[in-house]
């Protein structure tokens, strides 16, 4: 059993800590409940850094754990559709319609789709590190993510008729 | 980047925002370790920082007296001295980008206890805002920011207490729930009962035109559960609920329906912030945070309303990436009493092109009386706020960066006006249903 370094696990947190929490944000749908799955997933990768086997890289472990505890979190509030009211911002940064329309497309997307999105966008990680954090393979990766690009530019398509 | 690239970086950050809250290892520490004591700090930081929710609709009833009658806010301070925590106050308010006036002086409002820990409900006046804040004994190592409400708010709402701040039904370890809620009472109000779907849950404690409620409750979303009401009573007996807003941010709305203009004289084109591109130093000077994507070429700090201590961080910058190529605008909150950005925001230059960007900042869903801010481009010389019962506000616009405060629930249209008074847009800040969303109104 290889463990992990506390150290590396504090570097990888510094360095990463804005993508692990707008990854854990869009899960959960609360800024304040993403921040506390990211310290909550941290917490426990200190707790469990023994048996991280190395079989992946560290990074790759703590987005699993980060996911993970932000699923939880999402299950935990037993809320309806994680974006069907208010978000921790909003802005008319682009046409409105279309973006909002595409956000809530991208809620709407099944739950491995959404999370390829939410890791390649927000944390841009390769197939091999989504696919290493989500324990699923590369081409699955890359089908989820051809198959919810197809569903969004489909969603956009219709806002513009 | 492409169209729909451009998009989803858009949609994704409505989803979530980019943000630059402060990495906090000893707090992981701390979670690693012995968990009792962190899931209290974190349930009392989250309290703390949990917007709340807004008596946003109409008191019924016999109670009537309005939030203009608050005659412990007379003083010098309202309430009464709080030498300790004015010096809490004075420190971090020297060490906030965004601060108070100098001389702000607080007072204790109401005191309550809970599982054990003592609650201060503190106010002090900013500008023309009437500002509250809880701070819990012993004090948390994560500072709070107030809860700020314009006065003008609180009279247009017409009714005798309003929450401002609070949390509803957090979680709580093993399982238990809390509900904390604050505001402000009129000089009529002598009681504050919370009920929940019909039901009473408990009442509030009410001094020097304020009450601050907390009771163990379910756990639950902030956004879910049954309806709340406060039902405000005087010594008469009167009665007046108020309803707690728990919904959208913003409600439904049909542009075509609401009052003002509706008609565009003059449509917007090329909008920029000329002075921000140029490298003119107005305001203060200000170091934008990193926006990885973005590298920022001038940033200045303004205060985009004079009536209100709120400062907001503001950005030209270019993006580093092949997706993010181009001119960006990005917009920093700087709240008082806390320091460093809470969150930060950036937007394609072109979004002012022909119009408005703005963008609602609160602390969690669960909030509020939302604060908004926004970007004009040059042309734009004055915007004006219409609300659906027909009353305009005018918006303050400080070197093209404007805000305002909004009720919980209510939709609102923006009006921006050139130098020759004719209409250069028009927008409804509104909710559709399915999200958060800004209506055109079509020239």
């Amino acid at each position: 059993m290889k463990g992990a370094d506390p150290v590396e696990i504090e570097a990888i947190y510094r360095s990463r800590l804005v993508e692990f929490r707008r990854v854990a944000t869009a899960i959960v749908g609360d800024a304040d409940r993403g921040r506390d799955a990211v310290q909550d997933a941290f917490g426990s990768a200190l707790r469990r850094r023994r048996t991280f086997r190395g079989e992946a890289p560290l990074e790759a472990w703590l987005w699993r754990l980060v996911v993970n505890q932000a699923r939880d979190e999402r299950r935990a509030a037993r809320r309806g559709p994680a974006y069907s009211g208010d978000v921790p911002h909003s802005s008319n940064g682009s046409p409105p319609e279309e973006d909002a329309r595409l956000a809530t497309a991208i809620t709407l997307l099944p739950e491995r789709q959404r999370l390829v999105v939410f890791l390649r966008y927000y944390a841009d990680l390769d197939y091999a590190s989504i696919a290493a954090a989500l324990g699923i393979k590369g081409g699955t990766v890359a089908a989820a993510l051809n198959k919810a690009h197809e569903t969004l530019r489909k969603s956009l398509q219709e806002v513009r008729r | 980047m492409t169209d729909f690239e451009t998009h989803m970086d858009a949609a994704l950050t409505r989803l979530s925002p980019r943000t630059d809250g402060a990495a906090d290892w000893d707090d992981v520490l701390s979670r690693a370790g012995s968990r009792p004591p962190w899931k209290l700090a974190t349930v009392a930081v989250a309290m703390l920082l949990t917007a709340v929710v807004v008596a946003g609709a109409l008191a019924q009833g016999l109670l009537s007296g309005s939030l203009d009658r608050l005659s412990a806010w007379m003083g010098e301070q309202p309430g009464s001295p709080a030498p300790e925590q004015q010096a809490t106050f004075d420190r971090e308010n020297a060490a906030a980008y965004a601060h108070f006036p100098s001389g702000t002086r607080l007072g204790r409002l109401v005191h309550t206890e809970f599982h054990g820990r003592g609650y201060d409900l503190l106010g002090f006046r900013d500008g023309s805002n009437l500002c509250l804040r809880l701070v819990p004994s012993p004090v948390d190592r994560h500072p709070n920011p107030p809860e700020c409400v314009p006065e003008r708010e609180l009279r247009r709402l017409g009714t005798p207490i309003a929450t401002v701040g609070g949390h509803l039904r957090i979680r709580m370890p093993g399982g238990l729930g809390m509900t904390m809620l604050y505001g402000l009472a009129s000089d009529d109000v002598s009681g504050v009962e919370v009920r929940e779907d019909g039901q009473p849950l408990g009442t509030a404690v009410v001094d020097n035109n304020a009450f601050l409620f907390a009771r163990a409750d379910h756990p639950g979303s902030p956004m879910g559960g049954p309806p709340i009401v406060l039902r405000a009573t005087d010594d008469q007996g009167a009665v007046a609920d108020v309803p707690l807003e728990t919904g959208p941010i913003i409600s439904n709305v049909d542009p075509a329906t609401y009052p003002g203009p509706d008609r565009v004289e003059r449509p917007l084109t090329n909008g920029s912030i000329g002075w921000l591109q140029r490298g003119e130093a107005r305001g203060e000077p200000f170091t934008f945070p990193d926006q990885g994507p973005q590298r920022v070429i001038e940033s200045r700090l303004l205060q985009p309303d004079p009536a209100s201590s709120f400062r907001i961080g503001i950005a030209f910058a270019e993006g580093t990436a092949w997706q993010t190529k181009g001119g960006w605008y990005c917009l920093s909150w700087l709240w008082p009493l806390i320091p460093g950005s809470s969150s930060s925001m950036c937007t394609r230059a072109e979004t002012i092109d022909s119009g408005l960007m703005y963008a609602g900042a609160w602390f969690n869903s669960a909030l509020q009386f939302p604060l908004w801010v926004g970007l004009a481009p040059d042309d734009v010389a004055r915007i004006e706020l219409i609300h659906r019962d027909g009353t305009t506000v005018p918006v303050s616009l400080v070197d093209n960066v404007f805000s305002f405060q909004t009720t919980r629930g209510e939709a609102i249209k923006l009006v921006a006006y050139d130098s020759e008074n004719r209409a250069v847009k028009i927008e409804i800040v509104g909710g559709n249903g399915s999200g958060l969303r800004g209506y055109s109104v079509a020239p």
